[in-house]
């Protein structure tokens, strides 16, 4: 016979066999006297109030059918017209009982089921066939919410009455030294019982609730339904039935089965105990013993063990002395020990330790945060070890002490060299004995790119339309400009397109105690020289203080400034300024960008003497302090900017502004100040800005004059045709991706013969869409999104005919990424602008990236293969935008705490340039590379681009002229600055059948004319037709001058009405396009014969209809045009 | 069209079957909460919930006090389950809870709700506040379009999660509503695990950003819940968890509660 069954033999008859299930399940049962002194119902359990009642020790959990860990006691008894029940159970180690359901009247409240909750369901009319049958079930919380409901078997048809309602019931409770105490009194009358059914057997479940984990513990070791009747246990009621109480089932982890027989009359019983750990034989015990009235017998158990996991399996059997009367019958499971994870609030400890990391494979460096506001035991937490580990390996790479200030902690260090792998960043806390001591691990994958560390777009050379730079003496020459320098490390001036803009040298302004400073100038100084770079040298000093100025030219004319302000002892100085006189005259239009786009100022320069503007009046965002980062002075052609990516050991007070223009008579000052605060000089400040004149190139010439190049495609000779493929999607990317879907280049191949052949192969198409099917339903809007896109890139291309010219560019966006991209676990930290991210594989960002170095590298491996079927890049929103990172991205911190962003300045630089330089790289001088710039026209960035996108903004039905000013358009729009193609978008109104779009279209057409803009639109027809006659006339041909409104010296004069012109000249005749951007009227045209060489016999005629125009008296073409019409004129 | 229970059944069956678990899972519609083993577990993590089943702004479950302020008077009209909170229309009104415990914004946590446009002109319309704190540095809501007497757009009409505080600065995620269709519940899921944020709609893509710094406690005030302005839509099924929610977690519960609403996803 094996044990389990010498077990169950000895069970004899109080075997139940219960058909939920298949395990043969022992019930319980008790037999209870009616209590003489009843319980005090306060809520705190006293063993002496309840020592009339029985006494059961553990619940069952639902889970194992053992007793759970947790531990509890419970206890039932009776008077003659209630029911009493006592509870006793552990709570969590926070000491909280998970308690939020919320009582609400009478209204059952549902949610009390994933709280703490008692559990009852009580059968006072059990085996009854007629009267009164009902059942009650009830949950109840320790606030006393409530979910209850009758059941009633003599109602088949609707048994349940969840209306039904306990009420004038007792509930108490409270939590006492880490348990919960509950005493509950529900009256007979509440429950329908009489007292006939005293004689009868009840049913009894008694549940305990558990939360953190969930668990429904209960008295019996069967998992069926609540209501289930035959699996109750069971209670009966007589006067004379002795008390039986469980008082305990080990001795610190030693089986020691203890129970006590309080005999209300002098009582014979049988009393059976058997335990057995394990599959071992039990160990058993019987005693029959008469007990005397009022005495209180115990009876132990001790059995052997097998250490605190070891399962036991126990059962306690009182009877009359024969078997017949049952007074206490319990079988159960149970082990001595208590599992260190029994609640799952350790587990929340450590979900407390908030371990937050970046690894940067590029810069061999570690990042780690860790942040325990939310653990309880956190005043008892001294530090931290951090840990690198290659998974699967014992020894750390790096191990690192962490020091907390309050409650966080963070740690950058450098890193070995991470090979391909998983690694495991680990986190360690120390300190007192409730500090969880696991340690919190995430996961870092390294994987290893072909592209890495790539040299691509990085070759020493000057790419045309720029010139080797060119030193003579303290002349420094880039393309359209030459610097004179000094021997500070400024410059004494700089002639732009043949023309000063300095009024007077730069200068640095010291101040200390209120004194400017006498400067001493140091010597001037070339370092390196080189076509594509020259490093020059400057310094200067006052009093103690000196300072070292090192400048790196780039061929473009960008000035890479680094002043070094070395330690000056005991010096405390005020104020420390650049000054930049320039020639007021030349510096009408000011254009300054804080981080983000739409806010940016552009247009005329404030008038006025004195402080006329300075940067705390100018829009930013995320911009720490008064810092600001860009400003550009300058007219139509040319002018100067400056810049900073971030403020970096600058020192400043915080409401004295950084940046401020100062207007007396022709000089218009633009004062950058450095220190606004008095800032001793005792450790060295390295300051890093950049100077730009513009324009930084011509604008293009090949294949043909910039002019006349067009977004669409009509029959004119020489006009070169681009359009823009507008998002990723169209070439086969999945989102913003590096690569189409599953890396797959064959598209490109596709895209690369379509535009060979003019041929869409559908077949290819359809064969590409099947890898769509791993990320999206087919038949989903989804899919139709990538079909229609895929179906309008492929159409694109094969309407894109390289053998008429076309180039076409792709859609990239350096700032934003899909986290479903190979690279993106590994590079994430590098690439992403926040402190910290999730490391997500699913999601992606849209403006939240900077492309450092490695995303670069990444992006120019793939634009190589990108130029297999396109002829450029275009870059989306190239504005500044705030990046937190404090290794790749060059934000710091400041003795505040704030982490003070960069804004991506030199990364994006660095990005467009690598692509153009690849292009020529590779043989491609013809490209076209888009930077969209709405509002942000940063000369340093865009500088080496050959198209400059504006205008997403401002969408609607207005005329063009109420939506930017002409001085915003020559400030921000018109492309000069940047030698790079002005185009636009198209303003957002589509609809050809509306009856305003023929109207909103030719003012866009009016403003653009005079502004030599381009749009990216394909509409409408007339747009076309009046750019075809202007080709016809000459426009964009070597003989046709174009005179622009913002030149000095613009031949066109208009009366009468607020206008901006433009004028062409060609031989002997000239166009003049008067564009109104006030209120419309007569207006009267005046043309400067003698400047432009005409005779000033030349009839106007509208240039559109053919017409001759009425003239004065002396000679000008005069006529009406109506608010925001533009008029050609043709002088022939 | 969406299926309502009648009243007084759908808890009915929920407890039934939560004690009933022998039942195999395909015998009869479990309530999520209690059979799904990831939403069982999550039910620790909820500290707040409002059903406004009762017909009243009182929480059903609170973590800390569920005493409220009211503005207005609030109006409840069929919902997802018994009775949702109108917000906005003018003829509402909205409730304040103390935060503490209650909405763990300084630290980590997931608002859920599902909302219903009923009367969106998805042309002019003010901001309808779905939740909010009393001092303005956190807001769910949705921001009602606007266009010029020339019928330009001048205000996106979107789902906002915005956190605004001195420490943080300005925050905010959104989510276009041009085509929510009156009478569609949609799940919002407002994320924050500091110094990460993230909206969801009906579990689809996380719309995340990262806040410069995690914001403070005392940055933010009491949790208010409804509208008396803004274009009128339903509440119903507000929870707040104070856990940082998963996409997957997310999606356990769209999944499992469109079912029972009998929605369909939309993602």
């Amino acid at each position: 016979m094996t044990n389990k069954l010498k077990v169950l033999f000895s069970l004899g008859s109080f075997v139940i066999f219960v058909k939920a299930g298949t395990s043969q399940v022992v019930l319980p049962e008790i037999g209870i006297p009616f209590m003489k002194k009843l319980p005090i119902l306060d809520g705190k359990i006293e063993e002496s109030e309840w020592a009339e009642a029985a006494r059961m020790v553990g619940f069952v959990s639902q889970h194992n059918q053992e007793i759970t860990s947790r531990e509890a006691i419970f206890w039932v008894g009776a008077d003659e017209e209630s029911l009493f029940i006592a509870i006793k159970s552990e709570v969590a180690p926070d000491g909280q009982l998970l308690t939020r359901a919320v009582p609400d009247g009478d209204r059952d409240i549902v949610s009390v089921c994933y709280d703490e909750s008692v559990e009852l369901v009580i059968h006072p009319h059990l085996g009854k066939t007629t009267g009164d049958q009902r059942y009650f079930h009830l949950i109840c919380n320790a606030r006393q919410a409530m979910y209850d409901r009758s059941f009633d078997p003599a109602n088949p048809h609707n048994p349940v009455n969840t209306a039904w309602r306990l009420k004038n019931w007792v509930f108490t409770s409270n939590v006492i030294d880490g348990f919960w105490h509950v005493e509950i009194r529900i009256p007979f009358s509440e429950i329908g019982a009489s007292r006939e059914d005293l004689d009868r057997t009840w049913g009894l479940r008694v549940c305990r609730n558990w939360q953190r984990p969930w668990d429904q513990s209960r008295w019996e070791n069967a998992s069926v339904a609540y209501e289930d009747i035959p699996t109750m246990p069971r209670v009966s009621f007589n006067a004379s039935f002795p008390v039986v109480q469980i008082i305990r089932l080990h001795d610190q982890g030693k089986p020691h089965i203890e129970l006590t027989v309080l005999a209300r009359e002098t009582l014979a019983v049988k009393v059976f105990i058997s335990d057995a750990w394990s599959h071992n034989p039990p160990t058993e015990k019987t005693w029959e013993k008469t007990i005397p009235a009022g005495t209180r017998e115990t009876f132990v158990l001790q059995s052997p063990h097998g250490g605190p996991e070891a399962p036991h399996r126990t059962l306690v059997k009182v009877t009359s002395p024969e078997g017949k009367q049952v007074y206490y019958l319990r079988e159960f499971r149970w082990r001595p020990g208590k599992p260190e994870d029994r609640w799952t609030l350790m587990k929340e400890e450590k979900k407390a330790i908030v371990l937050q990391y970046k690894i940067y494979p590029y810069y061999h460096k570690m990042k780690v945060r860790v942040d325990i506001t939310s653990l309880s035991s956190k005043d008892q937490v001294t530090g931290a070890v951090v840990t690198l580990t290659r998974k699967g390996e014992k020894q750390p790479l790096l191990t690192k002490q962490l020091v907390f200030k309050g409650t966080e902690a963070e740690l950058i260090t450098d890193t070995p060299v991470l090979s391909e792998g998983i690694y495991e960043v680990a986190v360690r806390l120390e300190g007192g004995k409730d500090v969880p001591t696991e340690p919190v691990v995430e996961l870092y994958e390294r994987k290893v790119f072909p592209w890495e560390q790539n040299r691509l777009g990085l070759s020493q050379r000057v790419i045309p339309p720029f010139t080797p730079i060119e030193v003579k003496g303290n002349f420094l020459s880039t393309v359209l400009r030459t610097h004179q320098l000094n021997a500070v490390g400024l410059w004494d001036q700089v002639v732009s397109l043949e023309k000063p803009l300095l009024a007077s040298p730069m200068f640095w302004r010291v101040t200390s105690q209120g004194q400017s400073l006498p400067i001493s100038q140091g010597r001037f100084t070339v370092l390196d020289q080189k076509p594509w770079q020259v490093i020059t040298a400057g310094s200067f000093s006052a009093k103690q203080f000196n300072a070292q100025v090192r400048t790196e030219w780039d061929y473009d004319g960008l000035a890479k400034v680094t002043l070094v302000l070395n330690p000056a002892g005991q010096m405390t100085i005020d104020g420390l300024s650049l000054e930049i006189p320039l020639r007021d005259a030349l510096a009408q239009y000011l254009h300054a960008c804080g981080d983000g786009l739409r806010h940016n100022y552009a247009g005329k320069t404030p008038a006025g003497e004195g402080l006329v503007w300075n940067s705390n009046q100018a829009n930013k965002i995320n911009i720490v302090g008064p810092f600001y980062p860009y400003i550009w002075l300058g007219g139509g052609e040319r002018g100067l900017a400056w810049f900073a990516d971030n403020d970096y050991d600058w020192s400043l007070d915080e409401k004295k502004p950084t940046l401020e223009l100062v207007r007396q008579g022709e000089v218009l000052t633009l004062r950058v100040n450095f220190i606004t605060t008095p800032t001793p000089l005792n450790r060295e400040r390295r300051i890093v800005f950049g100077l730009q004149a513009s324009p930084v190139k011509p604008m293009p010439e090949i294949p043909v004059n910039w002019r006349r190049w067009l977004m669409g495609y009509f029959e004119t000779p020489k006009v070169q045709p681009f359009t823009i493929l507008g998002s990723n999607p169209y070439y086969g990317c999945r989102g913003y991706d590096f690569y189409p879907v599953d890396r797959d280049l064959s598209i490109y191949e596709a895209f690369s013969q379509a535009r060979d052949t003019g041929v869409f192969d559908k077949k290819f198409v359809e064969k590409w869409l099947e890898k769509y099917k791993q990320f999206v339903q087919p038949g989903t809007e989804l899919w139709t999104f990538f079909l229609n896109h895929i179906n309008a890139g492929m159409h694109t291309a094969a309407s894109t005919l390289r053998s008429r010219g076309w180039l076409l560019t792709p859609y990239t966006n350096p700032r934003g990424i899909g986290f479903h991209l190979e690279e993106w676990p590994t590079f994430q930290d590098e690439w992403i602008q926040f402190p910290y991210f999730p490391r997500q594989k699913e999601g992606s960002v849209s403006y939240e990236i900077c492309p450092v170095r490695s995303f670069q590298d990444a992006a120019l491996w793939y634009y190589r293969e990108m130029m297999r079927c396109f002829d450029g890049i275009y870059w989306d929103n190239l504005y500044l935008a705030a990046n937190y990172d404090t290794v790749a991205g060059g934000a710091w911190v400041d003795e505040k705490g704030r982490i003070h962003p960069s804004l991506g300045l030199w990364a994006m630089r660095e990005l467009v340039k690598r692509t153009a330089v690849l292009f020529h790289e590779c043989g491609r001088p013809v490209f076209l590379n888009v930077v969209h710039m709405t509002n942000a026209n940063l000369i340093p960035i865009l500088s080496f681009a050959n198209v400059s996108l504006d205008w997403e903004w401002q969408y609607g039905k207005r005329d063009f002229q109420d939506r930017f000013t002409p001085e915003m358009t020559v400030a921000e729009t018109i492309g000069r600055q940047c030698g790079n193609i002005p185009l636009i978008l198209a303003g957002g109104f589509y609809n050809q059948k509306d009856p305003d779009y023929s109207w909103v279209m030719r003012t866009r057409l009016g403003v653009c004319l005079v502004h030599e803009l381009k749009v990216w639109d394909y509409g409408p027809a007339f747009h076309y037709q009046f750019l075809k006659k202007l080709y016809e006339f000459g426009y964009g041909e070597k003989d046709c001058q174009v005179f622009n409104y913002w030149d000095e010296h613009f031949p066109l004069s208009v009366k009468g009405i607020k206008a901006k012109g433009i004028v062409f000249l060609r031989g002997k005749k000239a166009l003049a396009i008067v564009t109104d951007y006030g209120e419309g009227g007569q207006a009267t045209v005046s043309l400067d014969y003698q400047a432009l060489g005409l005779t000033s016999n030349l009839r106007p005629k509208d240039f559109e209809t053919g017409e001759e125009l009425t003239v004065t008296g002396s000679g000008q073409p005069s006529f009406f045009l109506k608010k925001h019409d533009f008029k050609a004129i043709l002088f022939e | 069209m969406m299926i309502r229970m009648p009243k007084g059944i759908w808890p009915w069956l929920i407890l039934s079957l939560w004690f009933s678990s022998g039942l195999k899972s395909n015998e009869s519609p479990l309530s999520p909460w209690s059979t799904d083993p990831l939403l069982r577990e999550l039910t620790a993590e909820i500290v707040f919930y409002l059903s406004f089943d009762g017909g009243n702004m009182k929480p059903e479950m609170a973590l800390g006090l569920s005493d409220y302020r009211l503005t207005g008077q609030p109006k409840f009209v069929p919902g997802l389950k018994e009775l949702a909170l109108t917000a906005g229309g003018g003829k509402s009104g909205y409730a304040v809870y103390s935060s503490k415990l209650n909405f763990p914004i300084a630290t980590q946590g997931t608002m859920i709700m599902w909302v219903c446009p009923v009367a969106w002109t998805h042309y002019n319309g003010p901001n309808t506040i779905f939740a909010m704190t009393t001092n303005f540095s956190f807001y769910l809501e949705r921001q009602g379009p606007g266009h010029n007497e020339k019928g330009e757009l001048t205000r996106q009409e979107a789902v906002l999660f915005l956190v605004n505080t001195p420490t943080t600065g300005n925050n905010c995620i959104n989510f276009g509503t041009n085509n929510w269709p009156s009478g569609k519940w949609r799940m919002l899921a407002a994320v924050w695990k500091w110094p990460e944020m993230a909206l969801s709609v009906d579990a689809g893509t996380f719309s995340v950003r990262s806040v410069k710094k995690p914001p403070l406690a005392q940055e933010f005030g009491d949790l208010l819940v409804g509208a008396l302005g803004g274009e009128e839509t339903l509440i119903d099924e507000v929870y707040v968890f104070k856990k940082a929610l998963t996409k997957e977690e997310l999606q356990k519960i769209y999944q499992a509660f469109s079912r029972e609403f009998n929605q369909k996803g939309d993602n």
